[in-house]
C-alpha cells in the first residue's frame, strides 16, 4: 500500500485496514494557531504510554505557534515541535505497521505521504526477577524479562565495552519479531560471526514467538536430541558466554536468550559452580556427570544383569532380586519399560498441573506407584527403586532430559535383547553420534579431551580462578 | 533422505542381525530355581550316582537371613544323567552361577575323581570357584526335616578354612598327577563342622587324615 499527500485519505485507509482492531486508536489533531496543518496520530492502545503520547505527540503540536510560519512543517515538526527521543521517517508500509505495533506513534502530516514514527513505547512486562529454572544460591538473582530492549540494557549494563556489538534482524513473515544478535567484536570468530548471521538471514517462517524456534531453525544437526544451542534466563551467565567468544541470540517476546555454539561439556556447567568455594564446585561437577551416567546406563545395567549376567549379582543382591521378582507378572524388561514411560507422564502432568492440586497429585502418584501396585504384585521394588533414581539423576541436568530419556530407552530396549553387550553398543553409538557433531567447525565433543593446560580447569573440575582462561580459544580470536 | 541412508542401513542390518538374540529362552531372576549346593553320592553296588540340588526358597523371605532350602533329588547311571532328570522334575530352569559347594558322598572314596570334576567344570554355568568337600555320611538325609539351607553356611565354613589350602574346583583340574586334601564335613549339632582331610593321590582317594589342616 502507498501514502497518500491527503491526510483524509490515508485516515480513511488506515480506518479500513484496522476497521476490526478495537485497540489501535486514530487522533485527529490541529495546530491551535494554524489551523489548516492537520495531522492524524495513529497508536496501538496498551503498547504506547497515554501519557507519553500527550506529551510527546498530542500537546506540543497542537500548541506550537512557530508550526504556521515554518517552511517544511513536516521537518518542522519532526525536528522541534514532537518531543521523543526517537523520530524515523517511514516511507514503507510493511516498516509502518511493524512500528505502530511496536509502541511507536505513526504521525501523518497534511500534505506529506511520508509519515513519522515517533518513539513512545510503554509495553506491559512484567519486572526483573529471579528465573524460576536457574535459580542461584549465591550468584545473581536478576534474569531476563519478555522485552526486548531490557534484555539488551541488561547486557549493556554488564559489558561496558564498545565492542559489544548488537545487530538487529526481524523474523517471522507474520510476526516480525525483533531479534538481536550479540557478540563481542574482536573476541568472537568472524566464520562463526558470518555463518550465525546467514543462518539467521535465511529463516523463512510465519512466525517466530521463541528463541527455540530459532535455534531448531539454525541448529547444525537438525535431527540431532542434543542441543547445540544453549539457553539462559540470566543476564551474567549469557554475559560471560560473549566474553568467551559466542553469540547469544535475543528474540522479543521471550526471556530465553540462546547462546552459540554450545559444546557438550557445557551440559554439566552451572553458574552456581563460580558463585562458591572450587572445592564444592568441583564436587557438584563430578555430581552432574556421574548423574548423566546412571541416568542413562542404571536401568539397562539392571536389566542386563537381572536377565543376562546374574553371576555379577552379590549373592546376598541376588536373594533379595530374586525374592522381589518372584510373582511379578511382567518380565524386567516390560516392567521397567512401562515404569519408566508412567514416571513421565507422572512428571509431565505434575508440571502442566497448577500448583493448588500439584501436592495431591503428587502423593496420589507416589501412593498408587509406589504402595498399592507393588503390593498388588505388579511391580517389583527394585524397578521403582531403579526408574526413581534414575529419574532423579535425570532431574540434575534439566537440559538434557529429552535427549537422556531417548539415549536411556534406546539402550534399555538393546540391554534387553543382548544383555551388557547391548550396553556397550549403545555406549558406543551415543559417542559415535556425538563425535560426529559439528558446531560452527568446533567438534561438539571438543572439550571433552581438553588440549591446553588452562581448559582442563573447567571441564570436569571447577579449578581456582586464577587458573581459568575465560576466552576458549577455539571460539576466541585470541585478542 | 540422505542424512538417514547411513543410519538405516546400518539399523537394519542389526536388527537382522539380532533377531535370534531374542528367541534364546533365558529366564529372568525371578524365574529360575537358584541352587545352592550339590550333593553327589555314588553306590558302588549298584554303580548308580545319586544327586541331590539344594534350591533356595523365598516364599518366606524378609532379609536374607531368611533363606530356606528346598532340595531335589534324582538318581541315575552317571552323574550326567541324575543331572538331567534334575532338569526335568524342577519346575524352573535351574541357575547354577551362585552355587558354593559341592558335597561328595562316601561313595566317592571308591572312584576316580575325574570325571566328576569333568563334569561340573563342563558345565557352562558353573562358578569355578566352587569348594567342593566330602563326607563320611548322609548328611542331607539327616536334615530332611529341615527347611533352612545347609549350604550357605557350609560354604561360609569353607570360606574361613581357604587358608588352609583346600583347592576349589578349578584348582583341583589342575592337580593332575598330584596329591591334595579335601575338607571332611560333618554335623555337630546341626551345623557344619569340618572334622578332617581326606586324601587324594591323583584324583584316586588314599586316607583320611585327622584334623589334618595342612
Amino acid at each position: 500500500m502507498n501514502f497518500s499527500l491527503n491526510l483524509q485519505e490515508n485516515y480513511e485507509n488506515f480506518k479500513q485496514i484496522f476497521q476490526d482492531n478495537c485497540m489501535v486508536v486514530f487522533r485527529y489533531l490541529e495546530n491551535s494557531f494554524a489551523p489548516h496543518l492537520k495531522a492524524v496520530a495513529i497508536f496501538a492502545d496498551g503498547l504506547v504510554g497515554a501519557s507519553l503520547v500527550n506529551d510527546y505527540v498530542v500537546k506540543p503540536f497542537i500548541g506550537s505557534q512557530p508550526l504556521q510560519d515554518a517552511k517544511n512543517p513536516l521537518l518542522f515538526v519532526k525536528n522541534s515541535v514532537l518531543q521523543s527521543n526517537d523520530i524515523v521517517v517511514v516511507t514503507d508500509y510493511e516498516d509502518c505497521i511493524k512500528r505502530l505495533f511496536s509502541g511507536d506513534v505513526i504521525f501523518f502530516l497534511d500534505g506529506y505521504d511520508t509519515p513519522l514514527a515517533v518513539n513512545a513505547r510503554f509495553p506491559a512486562t512484567r519486572s526483573i526477577s529471579e528465573p524460576e529454572n536457574e535459580k542461584s544460591l549465591k550468584g545473581p538473582r536478576e534474569g531476563f524479562c519478555e522485552l526486548i530492549l531490557f534484555n539488551t540494557a541488561l547486557l549493556m549494563r554488564r559489558l561496558k565495552n564498545d565492542r559489544l556489538k548488537l545487530e538487529s534482524f526481524t523474523l517471522g513473515n507474520r510476526t516480525k519479531t525483533p531479534v538481536v544478535m550479540a557478540y563481542l567484536d574482536g573476541i568472537c570468530h568472524e566464520t562463526l560471526i558470518c555463518e550465525t548471521r546467514k543462518r539467521l538471514q535465511q529463516i523463512n517462517t510465519d512466525a517466530i514467538t521463541d528463541t527455540n524456534q530459532i535455534a531448531e531453525l539454525i541448529k547444525a544437526k537438525p535431527y540431532s536430541p542434543f542441543r547445540t544451542t544453549g539457553s539462559s534466563e540470566r543476564p551474567d551467565v549469557v554475559a560471560n558466554k560473549l566474553l568467551e567468544g559466542r553469540i547469544a541470540i535475543i528474540a522479543d517476546g521471550t526471556p530465553q536468550v540462546i547462546t552459540l555454539p554450545f559444546l557438550f561439556n557445557e551440559y554439566f556447567q552451572s553458574s552456581d559452580d563460580y558463585s562458591i568455594n572450587f572445592y564444592f564446585g568441583t564436587v557438584s561437577r563430578l555430581l552432574r556427570y556421574l548423574s548423566f551416567l546412571i541416568a542413562i546406563f542404571l536401568p539397562a545395567m539392571y536389566l542386563a544383569v537381572v536377565k543376562f549376567q546374574k553371576e555379577i549379582l552379590p549373592e546376598k543382591l541376588l536373594y533379595s532380586i530374586s525374592a522381589a521378582r518372584m510373582n511379578v507378572p511382567l518380565s524386567a524388561a516390560m516392567e521397567l519399560l512401562v515404569f519408566l514411560i508412567f514416571f513421565e507422564i507422572l512428571r509431565e502432568a505434575s508440571a502442566r498441573t497448577p500448583s493448588v492440586i500439584g501436592q495431591t497429585l503428587s502423593i496420589a502418584g507416589a501412593l498408587i506407584l509406589g504402595q498399592t501396585a507393588v503390593e498388588a504384585n505388579f511391580i517389583s521394588v527394585p524397578a521403582i527403586i531403579i526408574v526413581a533414581i534414575s529419574g532423579l539423576c535425570s532431574n540434575v541436568l534439566p537440559q538434557m532430559r529429552g535427549a537422556m530419556l531417548l539415549c536411556r530407552l534406546g539402550i534399555l530396549l538393546v540391554a534387553s535383547q543382548i544383555g551388557i553387550y547391548g550396553v556397550i553398543l549403545g555406549a558406543l553409538a551415543i559417542i559415535i553420534h556425538l563425535s560426529d557433531i559439528t558446531v560452527s567447525s568446533t567438534s561438539y565433543l571438543n572439550d571433552m579431551l581438553p588440549h591446553s593446560k588452562g581448559s582442563w580447569m573447567d571441564i570436569y573440575i571447577r579449578g581456582p580462578y586464577r587458573f581459568l582462561t575465560q576466552k576458549k580459544d577455539y571460539l576466541s580470536k585470541g585478542n | 533422505m540422505k542424512a538417514f541412508f547411513r543410519p538405516g542401513i546400518v539399523i537394519l542390518l542389526s536388527c537382522i542381525l539380532l533377531t535370534g538374540c531374542s528367541r534364546s529362552p533365558i529366564p529372568e531372576l525371578g524365574n529360575v530355581n537358584v541352587v545352592t549346593g550339590f550333593f553327589a553320592e555314588y553306590f558302588p553296588e549298584e554303580q548308580s550316582y545319586r544327586l541331590s540340588l539344594e534350591i533356595a526358597d523365598f516364599s518366606g523371605y524378609e532379609k536374607s537371613s531368611d533363606i530356606t532350602a528346598k532340595r531335589i533329588t534324582a538318581k541315575g547311571k552317571t552323574i550326567a544323567y541324575a543331572f538331567e532328570k534334575i532338569n526335568q522334575i524342577s519346575e524352573k530352569q535351574l541357575y547354577i552361577s551362585h552355587a558354593k559347594v559341592i558335597l561328595l558322598g562316601r561313595g566317592f572314596q571308591a572312584l576316580n575323581l575325574k570325571n566328576t570334576i569333568d563334569f561340573f567344570l563342563n558345565h557352562p554355568e558353573i562358578n569355578s570357584d566352587i569348594q567342593i568337600c566330602m563326607t563320611q555320611t548322609d548328611i542331607l538325609s539327616e536334615q530332611e526335616d529341615s527347611d533352612s539351607s545347609f549350604f550357605a553356611p557350609l560354604s561360609s565354613l569353607l570360606k574361613r578354612e581357604t587358608l588352609c589350602g583346600f583347592p576349589s574346583l578349578y584348582q583341583l583340574y589342575q592337580k593332575e598327577n598330584q596329591s591334595f586334601s579335601l575338607p571332611v564335613v560333618s554335623l555337630n549339632d546341626a551345623t557344619p563342622a569340618i572334622s578332617s582331610s581326606a586324601v587324594f593321590s591323583n584324583y584316586q582317594y588314599q586316607r583320611t587324615v585327622q584334623n589334618d589342616i595342612s
